[in-house]
């Protein structure tokens, strides 16, 4: 697990760079004629052209250079502080947005961009903050209405984010991301009907997006339509071929379905794309015990625990396994590890086992 | 005429339905041969069609098994024969596997279906044994429907009640319930009917009624040509299993019907049903060593000249269950019926009652150690076919709760019963024809119940578009909770301190409410006992024998407490001086050396011991742990035995046999560090001084 984590951050990284790169003041300033003291907007310049040649470090000194013969220059502090989000220096990044906003308090983009480094380290809290700040100094693009969506989604507050999400599609009716959000809030407050309305909106707009159909196979799924949901998953495949959550997705549909066996291969062709995926080998191990066959159900759940020591579903599922091996304390050991882990409904199994 | 009933009845009989119907017997005849057949393969199929149709017209469980085997050679030679094909799947669902008679009579249809008249009835049970609902009750109206208004009007209630079934079956097995059934396996079972386990608490024995031939010489029952009924028992092995089951010698068995229909949670006392030479009646008998003593017949009460079979005691012995066919009383045929015990006598039995017994047959009751748990089968309430088994709980008004199905695959069309659950909750044995392993008839089956756990998916998806991290669920299932017995079961051998094993009495008194819950004796020949108690009590357990000086033991159960295995060997000390016991059931008040008045029957029991051994003297010791003072604590100690002495003075022991010593913490039997220690070392003790 931690593995992916890891990725999700550098995925992050990656994004926002190309979130922040469109926001860098781009706009140099007039050098024509060199007065006595212009010597903070020549490295201004000068940090400019490197940031745009990726020199991101030298960017960062000419910024610093500016800042020191102009000391309330907000935008060398706000192109700094975009130079230091490219070398992943959030820290350094957060000081210089503030930094700017303390000279310049309606500075909208440094709003954005401070409420982005937030975003970047889950602090949705102070994200949110910052996005608010933004639109109250004018920001209006799409984006930031969407981004406030998607920490009020994190935050759980799902009537707030579809506020959101619908003020950015307001903006740009062609924001297929809003859309997808959207659907994914009504849908985490169980209006399956309404998420899919938003997925297959989503879907019209860019029908070349797997996730979409993954996401609009789940609403299915989760409403009991999981012929519907299948054909979903089968069509993000076709779009995504080594998508292997849409994989582990069809073969919990097909488990719904009580058809245990073709889940099983799903979960197979989930774990063959990707050898580490945890979830599909304790979905594949939950099947297995719906087969009656607990030892490969074993099987299947201690690969689970070994892509992730820490996964206490896959415990307690193995607890369970065990038991009908009639193996009892084997299967205590498993359930207590999976209430240490979390998992709060082991509890009342544990204390059947003194 | 009655006692020649009594003759021919077993404790119970299979027969099910077929009292009912007699069946045709429509002749092959040769020119419907389809196929060629040899001369050669002409006589033998001659000679199988003959013995087949020997066996066959003699009508009997017996006779319908053999008629089987004969027909199944002849379909060798002749398929597609519509009277081979019916008398075939006949003779297969009057006797096993049942299953089976579905293709023959599908084919008997096939080529003929009016092959005989009632050809729509057999093919309905044939369905209705291979669980497809739907289609037999569609056989079972055409059936009815073929029949004139004068037997419809004899067998409507017969096809109303299997067409209920049907539907039934249809509800039940919809719900799965959380068992896995194992067959016991070919050590246990036989080809023939194997039915009634029955073992003690700590399910180290296993008793069980089979009608499999004993040698070659074994007589088959002219009523049914069957052999008699006889008692097999199994032990666990070393490793956990259940051994090669055998025949119980004389005086369980005679030559004649003995079934074993219940035995004592210690396993030392084991009630029969014997269908003796004129007569069927219910007996007792108990181990003296590793003999059974000569079974003795059971008061009239529960043997009226009508038909005993099933007979269960509640935890406490006070309450007795039972099946009669005893029609002065009855709902349906056979009913349960019940009679308490008042200390003197047993009580006149009664009917349970229409919650419990329908007009069809009920059979197999268990009361479940709580008391409160009646498992039971019956042919009626919604059974799916058959004797199915039932579960009612008597509520706190005195009045059993509706009886529920337990379920499939518990229950099947066929006959399930003689349910009983293992004392911790988790195991369950009965017998059936469950279909996936069968040795033909009915089985003995081991139930295990598992806790109904979810099992717990995990899944993401990309609900965030802009961001790579799919977001995770876990989708649970819904639990459900089951009720499991919390008893505690204290067993052990009982031995003396030179090594051998002594027959003593035991004695088992709840402190709470004090009365004896259990009087029993450990097995003279293995020293063996076992005693069950409930939780929620604090018990004391007196163990005596002659010659020997009485043990004391105290159990706590609190309320709480889960199904647990206690292992207490005792070891009784002879009387000679210097013998001594901790009386563990003497209390006095927190720091004083005031009796408590759960102690006095602790004493009672030392002036038992006193006044059986006049000669005896005895020093009673108060001992302490080594909290406080060294010498405050003598200064208790020594009261406290002083208290104790004071109160046998008082139940007329001579002074010049007692005296009372404190000993403060000189002599610690216990690691004085943990408050288990020190608990133990806080005790009065009673040493032999002089005899």
């Amino acid at each position: 697990m931690k593995n992916l984590f890891t990725l999700i951050i550098w995925a992050a990284i990656i994004f926002f760079s190309q979130q922040l790169n469109a926001q860098i003041q781009n706009d140099s300033i007039s050098t024509l004629i060199v007065a006595e003291n212009q010597e903070a907007e020549l490295a201004y310049n000068m940090g400019i052209t490197n940031f745009n040649k990726g020199r991101y470090e030298a960017a960062i000194a000419n910024f610093g250079e500016a800042i020191k013969n102009k000391t309330n220059f907000d935008k060398a502090y706000f192109n700094r502080a975009s130079a230091k989000v490219e070398l992943g220096d959030f820290d350094g990044a957060i000081l210089d947005f503030k930094n700017t906003i303390g000279i310049n308090s309606s500075f909208a983009k440094a709003h954005f961009g401070l409420a982005f480094v937030y975003f970047n380290q889950q602090d949705f809290d102070l994200a949110l903050e910052n996005f608010n700040g933004a639109i109250l100094n004018g920001y209006s693009e799409a984006n930031v209405f969407y981004y406030a969506g998607v920490c009020n989604f994190q935050q759980s507050k799902y009537p707030n984010a579809i506020e959101q999400f619908s003020k950015a599609i307001e903006k740009d009716p062609r924001y297929t991301y809003a859309y997808n959000d959207r659907a994914s809030c009504k849908r985490k407050a169980e209006d399956f009907e309404g998420a899919i309305e938003d997925y297959t909106k989503a879907i019209e707009l860019e029908p070349e997006m797997a996730i979409f159909y993954n996401n609009r196979g789940s609403a299915y799924r989760k409403k009991g339509d999981f012929e519907d949901a299948i054909s979903d998953y089968d069509y993000a495949i076709s779009l995504k071929e080594d998508y292997f959550v849409a994989y582990n997705n069809k073969g919990t549909a097909n488990y719904e379905l009580k058809n245990y066996k073709n889940a099983i291969i799903d979960f197979e062709k989930a774990v063959e794309l990707n050898p580490e995926y945890a979830f599909a080998y304790n979905n594949m191990g939950t099947a297995k015990m719906k087969q009656k066959d607990y030892k490969g159900a074993i099987e299947a759940f201690n690969k689970a625990i070994d892509a992730d020591p820490e996964y206490n579903y896959a415990y307690f599922n193995r607890g369970s396994a065990k038991e009908m091996l009639r193996d009892f304390d084997a299967a205590c050991k498993d359930w207590t590890k999976a209430m240490e882990l979390g998992y709060e409904g082991a509890k009342s199994l544990v204390e059947q086992c003194k | 005429m009655k006692t020649i009933l009594k003759f021919i009845l077993f404790s119970f009989s299979l027969i099910g339905f077929l009292s009912v119907n007699a069946q045709y017997s429509p002749k092959i005849k040769k020119k419907d041969y389809k196929i060629q057949v040899s001369q050669e393969d002409l006589k033998e199929l001659s000679k199988e069609l003959r013995k087949g149709n020997m066996n066959y017209n003699q009508m009997k469980p017996g006779t319908y098994l053999k008629a089987s085997k004969h027909f199944l050679n002849a379909y060798k030679f002749i398929q597609d024969n519509a009277a081979l094909d019916y008398k075939l799947g006949i003779s297969l669902l009057y006797s096993s596997p049942k299953k089976e008679a579905l293709d023959y009579l599908i084919s008997a249809y096939e080529n003929n279906q009016y092959i005989t008249k009632d050809l729509n009835y057999y093919l309905a049970r044939a369905y209705h044994f291979n669980w497809n609902f739907d289609k037999a009750d569609y056989h079972y109206d055409e059936y009815f429907n073929s029949l004139k208004k004068s037997q419809q009007k004899k067998q409507i209630h017969k096809i109303e009640h299997l067409k209920k079934q049907c539907a039934n079956g249809k509800i039940l097995v919809k719900k799965d319930t959380n068992v896995i059934i194992t067959n016991l396996g070919p050590l246990i079972n036989s080809e023939y009917d194997d039915y009634n386990p029955i073992f003690s608490a700590d399910e180290s024995e296993m008793y069980f009624t089979s009608r499999r031939p004993t040698d070659e010489k074994s007589r088959r029952n002219e009523t049914d040509n069957r052999f008699y009924e006889d008692v097999y028992v199994t032990f666990v092995n070393n490793e956990e299993k259940w051994s090669d089951a055998y025949r119980v010698d004389e005086p369980i068995n005679s030559e004649y019907n003995d079934a074993a229909i219940s035995i004592s949670m210690d396993g030392q006392e084991l009630y029969l049903y014997k269908g003796n030479k004129d007569f069927g009646a219910l007996y007792k008998t108990s181990l003296k060593g590793d003999k059974w003593k000569t079974p003795a017949q059971l008061s009239s009460r529960f043997n009226s000249e009508y038909h005993e079979t099933s007979l269960a005691y509640s935890f406490d012995g006070k309450i007795m269950f039972f099946v009669s066919d005893n029609p002065n009383k009855s709902i349906g045929r056979k009913d349960i019926y019940s009679s308490s015990f008042n200390g003197k006598k047993w009580s006149k039995p009664e009917n349970l009652g229409p919650v419990i017994n329908t007009q069809f047959d009920e059979e197999c009751v268990y009361l479940a150690p709580d008391n409160k748990t009646l498992y039971f089968s019956s042919k009626g309430h919604n059974s799916m076919g058959g004797y199915d088994v039932f579960k009612s709980d008597l509520q706190g008004n005195g009045i059993w709760s509706p009886p529920v199905n337990i379920g499939v695959p518990v229950n099947t069309p066929y006959d399930d019963m003689f349910f009983k659950p293992t004392l911790n909750g988790r195991f369950a044995y009965y017998s059936s024809i469950n279909d996936s392993v069968n040795h033909g008839g009915s089985d003995l089956y081991e139930i295990f119940f598992f806790i109904p756990k979810p099992l717990i998916q995990s899944n993401e998806d990309n609900l965030i578009a802009s961001q790579a991290n799919p977001v995770q669920e876990a989708m649970i299932e819904k639990t459900l909770e089951i009720k499991t017995i919390r008893l505690t079961i204290v067993e052990g051998i009982v031995s003396s301190s030179t090594g051998e094993n002594v027959e003593a009495k035991i004695e088992v008194t709840s402190l709470n409410t004090n009365t004896i819950v259990s009087e029993l004796s450990s097995n003279s020949k293995t020293g063996k006992y076992i005693v069950t108690l409930l939780p929620g009590n604090n018990y004391s357990m007196n163990v005596k024998a002659s010659g020997y000086l009485f043990h004391s033991e105290n159990f706590n159960i609190p309320a709480t407490a889960q199904y647990q295995k206690i292992k207490k060997d005792i070891e009784l000390q002879k009387v000679a001086i210097g013998a001594k016991v901790v009386l563990k059931n003497v209390f006095f008040d927190t720091g004083k050396a005031t009796l408590s008045p759960k102690s006095f029957d602790e004493l009672e029991k030392l002036i038992s011991f006193m006044n059986e051994n006049p000669t005896v003297k005895i020093e009673i010791g108060g001992h302490s742990d080594n909290i406080g003072n060294y010498n405050s604590n003598l200064k208790l100690s020594k009261q406290r035995a002083q208290a104790v002495v004071e109160h046998l003075l008082q139940k007329a022991i001579s002074p010049d046999r007692l005296e009372s010593k404190g000993y403060s913490s000189s002599e610690s039997i216990a690691d004085n560090k943990t408050e288990e220690g020190r608990q133990k070392n806080r005790r009065v003790e009673a040493r032999i001084t002089g005899y």
